[in-house]
């Protein structure tokens, strides 16, 4: 044969060859065609002939598989349990129970196989952040590539509408970024020269070129695709116990089919073998704890797919179990419930002086200071401060400034400032935190109140959690306490515990962790950044603003990608659905396993009612574990 | 070396263990996991099994479930 003949040859066995679910299919279809024949047909030989072609069309295969698995030592395979019903049930005479078996069970399979194939489908789809080339200029050309085959430093082009591959920082464009697949957050974000985009999003404007900073393997779509895919690996409870469970259950049930075969014939007058042996075999056909071995690890890993669709990464089921039972959350002050940024908040003019006059002044005084409340200063000016105007500008340290602005000289510090100076000033509030005071040409002009912003939803945050039945809330913070009583109280949060060093901050979580009744479980809720070891010592260690940062991602049990505290509240709404479904999984199926077996050792069901109630069971508790990724 | 594989067909978490055993048999694979939820085969083998790995991993899999499918990374 030439070359291209043997290709055709080649491309037409492909054609026809089947799936293996075509090829479940076809049996299932000829195997129940036969049987329906036989089924029909009045009896004699042709009838029993036609069962066993059935049998031999619909369990060939399985009893293939089981005999070889005994070869190779493996008595309690599913394959030979099925193989020993279907067999036993023709040795008792029970032709038509025999083949229905077979039938039942490979219908199962192919539905089983259906339904696990659609999870695993929609589980992709919540986590569709893979992104599938990169454009890549190189040469001067723009060639399509696979994203691991782009190195640090290349220059990628990012269409509209395409996703980001690599993490990369623009270099040419401008456009808006869409993040929602990694952080929930649906306002796409607006990036421009220098900005940092992040593989996973996708450009929703115009055209960008960037340049990459990281591997395709390093950058933020691949990590996460990577923690979620792992997180099935740290098993929660209920997973290790369907575990154990499963590891005993079929020898269990085997043994027990063995005594029903053999003891009450032996023992009870009139009672007869083939009856006994049937109700064995009905035994022997709900051996497998499939329901449960993939419907509980499923509805696990349905839950942190679901989450990771709402921008929160959760590392493993055990650590969506404590979630569930969190009764004390543990807030980090700075980052995690306050933005973490200095801003004006009020402008106290002495009388005579405007608002805008005395930011004006103290704008330019700290005009070339890098402190971040100068920072904060001239973020409220709105403009940058006009150097030409300043001269002599001197700092005092850890007090302030003394500068000439516009010839006149001004003192910008705090109290210890205006004290030195001997300037007579109105003190600001005990509660007001951070406040800078200003004199012009020695005289009193007023202050700047300035602090950090709690965040918009923090409020909502401690309330959501309040309702979702969190007992204790409390903040932690390095900060003195009136500045931490005040963010407090804004919150409604009563438990503060202020100017803590940072390992003070882990024997206060400690502290906590021992008032805890055992049960209830300690969150801690951290930016990830300088709290590592407080993660690491709460039962759940939770780090925000997770988007572009390695640190956060890797310290923590549970990531928020984005900056939002109530994303906790989801957290822990996901986590309780998820324990739910998954104890409902475990009740009903082994509710209906111990109905039918009951029902089979009262000689009550017969055999392919049990595969069916069993195949039963497997699907309606692989579709209830897909609720779990659903969001509330 | 390590790699990953995409496998169609696997239905059952035994059938699973069975392809991880199968593949972990193999010579010169030093450690192999089949993640059942993501259908993913992870093998990580010696840099000598770089050239026949494909197709051992294959025949392995075909031998332990004849209905699972190796499908490229």
């Amino acid at each position: 044969m030439d070359r291209a003949a043997k290709t055709t040859v080649g491309k037409l066995s492909e054609r026809i060859r089947l799936s293996p679910k075509q090829w479940r299919l076809a049996q299932i279809v000829a195997g129940g065609a036969l049987y329906a024949a036989a089924i029909l047909i009045d009896a004699g030989a042709a009838k029993l002939s036609l069962y066993i072609a059935a049998l031999a069309v619909l369990g060939g295969n399985i009893i293939y598989k089981a005999l070889r698995g005994v070869l190779s030592g493996e008595l309690f395979d599913e394959n030979f349990l099925m193989s020993i019903a279907a067999i036993g049930a023709f040795a008792i005479g029970e032709h038509s129970e025999g083949v229905a078996v077979m039938l039942f069970y490979q219908v199962g399979e192919l539905c089983q196989s259906w339904a696990v194939d659609r999870s695993r489908r929609s589980i992709a789809a919540l986590m569709d952040i893979r992104p599938d080339y990169a454009n890549v200029k190189r040469g001067g050309l723009i060639v399509q590539v696979d994203p691991s085959e782009v190195e640090a430093g290349e220059l990628i082009v990012i269409k509209p509408g395409e996703r980001v591959p690599i993490d990369a920082v623009v270099v040419e464009g401008n456009s808006m970024v869409d993040t929602v697949a990694l952080t929930g957050e649906s306002v796409p974000r607006e990036v421009a020269v220098g900005d940092t985009i992040l593989s996973g999003s996708i450009n929703a404007g115009g055209l960008l070129v960037a340049r990459t900073e990281k591997l395709f393997g390093e950058s933020t779509a691949s990590r996460i695709l990577e923690l979620v895919e792992n997180s099935s690996e740290k098993k929660s409870r209920p997973e290790r116990f369907i575990t154990k469970f499963a590891r005993w259950y079929t020898p269990v049930i085997v043994l027990l089919a063995a005594l029903i075969a053999t003891l009450p014939p032996l023992f009870i007058p009139g009672a007869g073998f083939s009856e006994w042996i049937y109700r064995a075999l009905t035994f022997l056909v709900i051996s497998c704890p499939c329901a449960l071995v993939i419907s509980v690890p499923l509805s696990f890993f349905g839950g942190i797919g679901g989450a990771s669709r709402a921008g929160i990464l959760v590392k493993g089921g055990n650590y969506l179990e404590a979630l569930a039972k969190a009764e004390t959350v543990v807030f980090d002050k700075t980052g995690t419930l306050t933005r973490g940024v200095f801003e004006v908040e009020k402008i106290v003019p002495a009388a005579g002086v405007t608002e805008r006059e005395l930011l004006d002044y103290a704008a330019h005084a700290e005009a070339y200071s890098t402190h971040p409340i100068s920072q904060s200063l001239r973020k409220a000016l709105g403009r940058e401060p006009d150097s030409a105007r300043v001269s002599e500008a001197r700092e005092v340290p850890g007090c302030g400034v003394v500068a000439v602005v516009d010839g006149k000289s001004v003192a910008v510090g705090n109290a210890k400032l205006m004290a030195q100076l001997g300037i007579e000033h109105d003190p600001a509030p005990d509660n007001a935190g951070t406040v800078v005071y200003a004199a012009l040409d020695g005289r009193f002009v007023g202050y700047i109140q300035i602090g950090d912003t709690v965040k918009a939803d923090s409020a909502a945050a401690v309330t959501g959690l309040r309702k979702s039945g969190v007992k204790d809330i409390v903040m932690l913070t390095g900060d003195a306490e009136p500045v931490a009583k005040k963010v407090a109280a804004q919150l409604g949060i009563e438990n503060v515990r202020a100017g803590l060093l940072p390992e003070e901050k882990v024997s206060a979580v400690e502290e906590l962790i021992c008032k805890n009744p055992r049960s209830g479980k300690l969150v801690f809720v951290g930016d990830g950044i300088n709290d590592a070891p407080v993660l690491a010592r709460a039962d759940v260690g939770v780090a925000m603003g997770g988007l572009g940062s390695d640190a956060a991602i890797e310290a923590a049990d549970v990531v928020i990608m984005n900056d939002e505290p109530s994303k906790l509240v989801s957290a822990i709404k996901i986590s309780r659905k998820t324990m739910r479904v998954a104890k409902q999984n475990i009740a009903f199926s082994l509710c209906v396993k111990f109905a039918i077996l009951l029902l089979g050792a009262l000689g009550l069901a017969s055999m392919w009612a049990a595969v069916f109630a069993d195949v039963g069971v497997t699907l309606i508790a692989i579709f209830n574990s897909l609720r779990t990724m659903k969001l509330i | 070396m390590t790699k990953t594989y995409k496998l169609e067909g696997l239905d059952c978490p035994v059938c699973a263990s069975k392809v991880e055993r199968a593949v972990k048999a193999i010579d010169g694979v030093a450690a192999a996991k089949v993640n059942f939820l993501t259908g993913k085969l992870t093998v990580e083998y010696s840099d000598d099994a770089a050239g026949i790995i494909q197709d051992a991993v294959k025949s392995a899999v075909k031998k332990a479930n004849p209905s699972v499918v190796v499908k490229g990374s």
